[in-house]
């Protein structure tokens, strides 16, 4: 019996932790207010945005103390507030930045998306390219950003909780994925576009709540999103697409109910992996860098209520398997980036959040 | 035993509310499904209502139990402040029961935790079920009154 037990682990351990790597984790910078996203500038600095509605910048491995003027306010209830920032792939040349934030007026909550130049310690020339259907919820926001190697514009839009229902509609952005262009021109090779009951700017449908976007090096789209209780899904992206929510689900209501007794359907698409019990994923990159070579081409998922990183070794397009990795912070971690030093770089979620960078253990 | 006997009671008018409830909420629930067009068969129909019925306990009973008690101790004062029937007063308490604890938590939280109340309709039967439970009360407790 223990010779098979030892055999059944042997076999089971190069799929569990296939190219682990030891490493040690610093912190780079403590007291951000709910740090949700950052991005790497060229000079060697970063930006951070605090959900509380801050923009942050890092200068030399210190937080500035005043932080970035000029951004627009945001409304930070419930799961609102200022949320995501990419560059632009002409950074160098433009300095311009793209930042989702959550707006509201009289009730209505709105993700907002903008355009701005970034100035020394300023935003200029702020422009609002792209505006959702209005909540009256302050939940599921989505609010990722990624860009195309054609230059548009991927905005994930969540399903505002109590409209999701709506994520399977085409006349409105809650469930969605939007693409517009850089200045919020909906682009002409959109899926559906020229149809008269559908906004032109939705790209995908059937969504929850889309915290992780990104484009691969080989030019896939990746999104994860929070299921509802399990149900947390990776899905591969393609335009025109439907991913299924709310008529079919791998997680059942908070309430216990059904969301769906269905988790398949003809013409909705399938998760290339679901996580049951959720592990609420949140941030998402790929790592690309020299330092940890045997992570190359993996892919990153930062968890909340797992709070760990979950590694996923990709082949052929599918998960081959998963590390769950950094659990001994016991911190909720909001994001995760490879910086292009070839560290991995952490934002952990709370009142007073912390920049973490991973390096190899000496 | 007069104790026992209202808890033996409430439990029923509890259980009635609940159960209609549940079944209401997987309807709606199905309703929605079937309308993205899926085919929701007689037998998933019922393995769905069977399902939820399990599922919703630990929320969903705790809710019901506690709204039912506040209306139905309110319907106890109304009786005696302005006299009139208990079906009615125990009805009305009812009826009014759960939408008044729904909204109370979607104040507070921002969001509808029974998804079938989200919309009018479904307000509405939730409300029905209420008063359901209002009415199985009374006809059991207040049988002298009515």
């Amino acid at each position: 019996m223990k010779t098979l037990t030892r055999l059944f682990i042997v076999l089971l351990f190069p799929l569990s932790i296939a190219n682990a790597a030891e490493y040690k984790v610093e912190t780079v910078v403590d007291g951000l207010n709910y740090p949700w996203a950052m991005v790497f500038l060229p000079v060697g600095d970063m930006l951070i945005t605090e959900r509380t509605g801050q923009l942050r910048r890092i200068h030399q491995g210190k937080l500035l103390p005043e932080p970035i003027k000029n951004l627009p306010a945001s409304f930070s209830g419930g799961q609102g507030g200022l949320l995501d920032i990419i560059l632009d792939s002409e950074f160098q040349n433009n300095q311009r930045v793209y930042i989702s934030l959550v707006a509201r007026n009289n009730k209505n909550n709105t993700l907002k998306v903008i355009s701005a130049r970034l100035h020394d310690n300023s935003l200029e020339e702020v422009k609002t390219i792209f505006t959702s259907t209005a909540y009256q919820t302050p939940y599921h926001f989505g609010g990722r950003l990624a860009l195309l190697p054609d230059r548009s514009l991927l905005i994930t839009v969540g399903d505002g909780f109590d409209y999701r229902e709506k994520a399977q509609s085409l006349n409105t952005h809650f469930g969605k994925i939007i693409r517009i262009h850089r200045d919020g021109t909906v682009p002409s090779n959109n899926p559906f576009v020229g149809r008269k009951d559908a906004l032109p700017e939705i790209w995908t449908i059937g969504h929850r709540n889309p915290q992780g976007l990104l484009v691969s090096t080989d030019g896939t789209v990746w999104l994860h999103e929070h299921g509802p209780k399990g149900g947390d899904e990776l899905n591969k992206m393609e335009a025109g697409q439907n991913y299924g929510w709310p008529a079919i689900s791998y997680g059942i209501d908070y309430s216990g109910a059904y969301v769906s007794p269905y988790t398949k359907a003809e013409g909705m698409q399938q998760p290339v992996v679901y996580w049951s019990p959720s592990i609420a994923p949140s941030g998402f990159c790929e790592y690309t860098g020299d330092v940890f070579p045997q992570w190359r081409g993996n892919l990153f998922v930062a968890t909340l209520v797992e709070k760990s990183v979950r590694r996923l070794v990709m082949e052929q397009g599918r998960v081959k398997s998963q590390e769950v990795l950094f659990t001994e912070l016991e911190q909720r971690i909001r994001e995760v980036k490879a910086g292009p030093d070839g560290y991995l770089y952490l934002l952990t979620d709370s009142e007073s959040g912390q920049l973490l960078r991973v390096s190899p253990k000496d | 035993m007069k104790l026992f006997k209202l808890l033996f009671i409430f439990a029923l008018a509890v259980v009635t509310t609940y159960l209609l409830m549940s079944l209401v909420g997987t309807q709606l629930v199905l309703a929605d499904v079937g309308s993205f067009g899926l085919e929701v068969s007689f037998a998933d129909r019922v393995s769905a209502s069977l399902h939820d019925m399990l599922g919703l306990l630990p929320i969903l009973l705790a809710l019901v139990s506690v709204a039912l008690a506040v209306a139905f101790s309110l319907a106890n004062r109304c009786i005696r402040w302005f006299a009139g029937s208990g079906v009615f007063w125990y009805s009305f308490a009812g009826l009014c029961s759960m939408p008044a604890a729904l909204l109370l938590i979607k104040y507070f939280m921002g969001i509808t935790i029974f998804a079938a109340a989200r919309s009018s309709l479904g307000m509405f039967l939730v409300s029905l079920c209420g008063l359901a439970g209002g009415w199985v009360f009374a006809q059991l407790m207040h049988k002298r009154k009515v």
